[in-house]
């Protein structure tokens, strides 16, 4: 028998809490690494943990159990043979018998029976893999929950199933297998149950399997569970049944076996299969002391609710610096005009320009208008102190932060949560050159900035937004984890910005009170009397002397309790929210002169040293064209 | 001609030059409202807190009866801020009266009936979240403060600066009694 041995771990739902510590202790002491160990603990089924000498894993596995961990160190069985294909079926009254071309192999009533139902194309996987992303970016990393059984068993009885059925013996070692692939057997054995359909007669298969056998067992996670030797191999090169794939499935139905035989004993044993206790090893009595051995089993946290979808919003005017490149755009179209009605009226154009300096001087103002504006940007971000989350002043601010997402705001092409994206199209023209077909946006959708101290909301409506993340990509590539899966049209390609959860952001805006908490309490005691007076039960309470009608002083008793209950409600939401009673939003600033900016950027340093960088060649250029055009009127106007 | 290219390139240049500096004069004079503005936002949180302070005081009355000296202290902090005349003074009253609220807090500690009161712990909380925002804002007030006199020190600003008598300001200081260590006295049982 071979020294080595496998650890193999029943993942988790929840994250038992001792368990970074006690993997990063492990770190130091086995050279074991925390993070990937971490993964293969979280999530539904079974995953090799580790795979070497007794003593090794005996040191992994007794750091490991006390936290809750189901553990099993088992020496595998080789496959003793392989499942034999099922050509045919018949039943009798308490048994049935599986026709493996010239062999029969019967199953007893209250025999025991273990099942492997898999699908070898793949489907499974993706659609696993897809949940898995789609879950992170609408609930988050820490909310992600594993594809269910049910979802597990209707995908995979949807694609390209094969059933493997192994018949246990006294001992529970399999006596013989028998492989099944739906349609590639005669199915009248199943009487009444049979059904015209691959899929339908495998599940009646399955139901008189449960009706017949003493035990039946059904293992449905081939492919999802991280074992070693039970790989899937797919791609649009692989065939589904190939022999790879069937032998690591003939792996997998083994190694079941013998985990179901180590699971199902209630006591361990030194050598062997068995569940393991925390050993008493010297190395491992600090361990053992700090953590608890009868820790409570983790309350699953509660679960987040979902972000809600994206409002519908609508840009609003574009700012001044959209302004100019609208103007811009519409001057080089009025020159591509020109140069449409021929050679001869754009060169007249161009010429007159220079000649006259009104060109060179229309270059000069607008870089000096450019130079100036991002000097002025420049030495307004120098001049304003950061402020922080929870102690914003009204007025113009300026804070730092990790966005945050309000909404389940996703990026179109790679799926990653955000909260902006920016796509833009582009086709190839007849010189197949790139051109831009389109542009869209997430548009303002709100969202959060938070720093150490707290959040804040941000409306980006008006700003001037900068990202840093940019992705190039094609149309049908779903995401970047399945590039090169699905068809790539090389005629058209997108290029994505987007503003990431959890990027670094710099924000330059005005801090305002949101309207919704504008309401004073002399408002909100007004809509308590508006809606008392909606509802004569409640108005009755104030009626003291019992006549039916409520008095002048009844009314003022009325509203002075209503306004203490007003007051209340405020006290109590604060401490429900942590928040001040008056929590502001950044925003666009009310007057047009004032910067709103957005900017993924490590630093203000960063942003400024670019802002240098801009202004000093336009302030160049400006006073280049207006030398030009200086020296053009100074000829015009002193002719030799 | 030459001679008029010439004078056209130097008052070209001239321009560039004024429009630099009526931008550097313009960045400093918001500098020094800056400051104002952000000392006066203190304010704002002060009187804030000082709103507050009736309501505790009548919360904490209804439970700490024997504690009469250390409220009374608390009414008359809250008194000598509103009879304060003059910034420094005003300082002086304001210190104070955290200096008592601190200590009321610390008395409270002995009255966990109180300290389960609903109204007491969102008041509590208030006034906690207030002192936070308030040491945020001095922070805040003296980043403006520093910024400003680094802007009137440096290179070119400080010809502005110079010519136009912008003067540096102070930073918030702290009480000096403040930076003396606490002693702390642990009563026996």
């Amino acid at each position: 028998m071979s020294e080595t041995e496998l650890l193999i771990a029943r993942k988790v739902a929840t994250e038992p809490a001792q368990l970074m510590p006690v993997l990063r202790r492990l770190q130091q002491r086995i050279c074991l690494d925390p993070y990937t160990t971490r993964q293969r603990l979280l999530g539904r089924g079974w995953a090799l943990l580790a795979k070497g000498q007794a003593a090794q894993l005996e040191t992994l596995a007794g750091a490991l159990t006390p936290l809750g961990l189901q553990l099993v160190r088992l020496n595998p069985t080789p496959p003793r043979f392989a499942p034999q294909r099922l050509t045919a079926l018949r039943q009798s009254a308490d048994a049935i018998h599986f026709v493996l071309g010239d062999k029969e192999l019967s199953l007893q009533r209250g025999e025991a029976v273990a099942g492997v139902l898999a699908e070898l194309s793949g489907a499974l996987l993706d659609k696993s893999l897809k949940q898995l992303m789609v879950q992170n970016a609408y609930r988050g990393a820490d909310a992600v929950e594993p594809i269910s059984d049910e979802e597990v068993y209707r995908t995979i009885l949807r694609a390209q199933p094969v059933l493997d059925l192994y018949l246990l013996g006294e001992q529970g070692q399999p006596r013989g297998a028998v492989r099944v692939f739906p349609g590639r057997y005669d199915p009248k054995g199943l009487g009444e149950r049979m059904s015209y359909s691959g899929a339908g007669n495998l599940e009646a298969l399955l139901a008189l399997l449960r009706d017949l056998a003493g035990s039946f067992t059904l293992y449905t996670r081939f492919g999802l569970d991280l074992l070693p030797g039970c790989k899937l191999k797919t791609g649009a090169k692989e065939l589904p049944f190939s022999q790879d794939n069937l032998a690591s499935l003939t792996r997998y139905g083994w190694l079941m076996l013998d985990l179901a035989a180590a699971t199902s004993k209630p006591d361990q044993s030194p050598s062997g299969a068995g569940l393991l206790v925390a050993s008493a090893a010297a190395e491992l009595a600090d361990l053992a002391k700090e953590l608890n051995p009868s820790q409570p089993p983790p309350t699953p946290p509660p679960k987040k609710p979902d972000l809600p979808p994206p409002p519908e919003l609508r840009e609003d005017s574009p700012g001044a610096l959209r302004r100019l490149l609208s103007f811009g755009s519409a001057a080089f179209g009025g020159i591509i005009y020109l140069a449409l009605q021929g050679p001869g009226l754009l060169y007249g154009f161009f010429k007159y320009g220079f000649n006259s300096g009104a060109l060179p001087a229309l270059a000069a103002a607008l870089c000096g208008w450019g130079g100036f504006h991002f000097l002025r940007l420049k030495r307004q971000m120098e001049n304003t102190p950061t402020s922080r989350a929870r102690s914003v002043a009204m007025g113009m601010v300026e804070i730092q932060g990790r966005a945050i997402r309000r909404y389940a705001l996703v990026s179109p092409m790679t799926h990653l949560a955000c909260v902006y994206w920016r796509l833009e199209k582009f086709r190839r023209d007849q010189n197949e050159q790139w051109k831009s077909v389109g542009v869209s946006s997430s548009g303002p959708v709100p969202f959060e900035l938070e720093d150490a101290t707290g959040r804040i909301t941000i409306d980006p409506r008006g700003a001037s937004i900068r990202p840093r993340q940019r992705q190039e990509g094609f149309p049908g590539q779903m995401s970047m984890l399945f590039a090169g899966v699905g068809s790539s049209d090389q005629q058209e390609k997108w290029i994505e910005e987007i503003l990431g959860e959890g990027a670094s952001l710099y924000v330059l805006g005005f801090a305002s009170a949101p309207r919704q908490q504008r309401l004073s309490l002399r408002e909100r005691t007004i809509e308590r009397l508006r809606q008392l007076k909606s509802d004569p039960q409640a108005l009755h309470r104030y009626d003291s002397d019992g006549d039916g009608r409520i008095s002048e002083s009844e009314w003022e008793a009325a509203r002075l309790a209503e306004e203490k209950l007003a007051l209340h409600d405020s006290l109590r939401q604060t401490e429900i929210s942590g928040q001040g009673s008056l929590r502001p939003q950044i925003g666009r600033p009310p007057q047009r002169g004032l910067p709103f900016l957005i900017a993924e950027s490590a630093s203000e340093a960063h942003l400024t040293r670019n802002y240098a960088w801009y202004c000093g060649p336009l302030l160049l250029a400006a006073l280049g064209f207006a030398a030009w055009a200086l020296v053009i009127w100074a000829g015009v106007l002193f002719p030799a | 001609m030459n001679g008029w290219i010439v004078l056209g390139v130097l008052l070209l240049v001239l321009c560039g030059l004024v429009a630099y500096v009526i931008l550097i004069y313009n960045g400093l004079v918001q500098l020094r409202n800056d400051i104002d503005k952000a000392w006066s936002n203190i304010d704002v949180l002060l009187k804030q807190r000082f709103d507050e302070l009736p309501k505790l005081i009548k919360v904490c009355e209804g439970y700490m009866q024997h504690e009469r000296k250390t409220l009374e202290a608390v009414i008359q902090a809250r008194s000598q801020v509103t009879s304060a005349r003059g910034d420094q003074e005003k300082l002086q009253a304001q210190n104070a009266l955290t200096e008592t609220l601190r200590s009321l807090f610390m008395v409270v500690e002995r009255y966990p009936e109180l300290k389960a009161d609903a109204v007491f712990r969102s008041l509590g909380s208030r006034i906690s979240e207030l002192e936070d925002q308030i040491a945020d804002r001095r922070e805040f007030f003296n980043d403006t403060v520093n910024g400003y006199n680094i802007r009137i020190a440096q290179f070119p600003d400080l010809l502005v600066a110079n010519l136009f008598r912008f003067i540096t300001r102070p930073l918030w200081q702290i009480d000096p009694a403040h930076r003396q260590d606490v002693k702390v006295v642990f009563e026996q049982v």
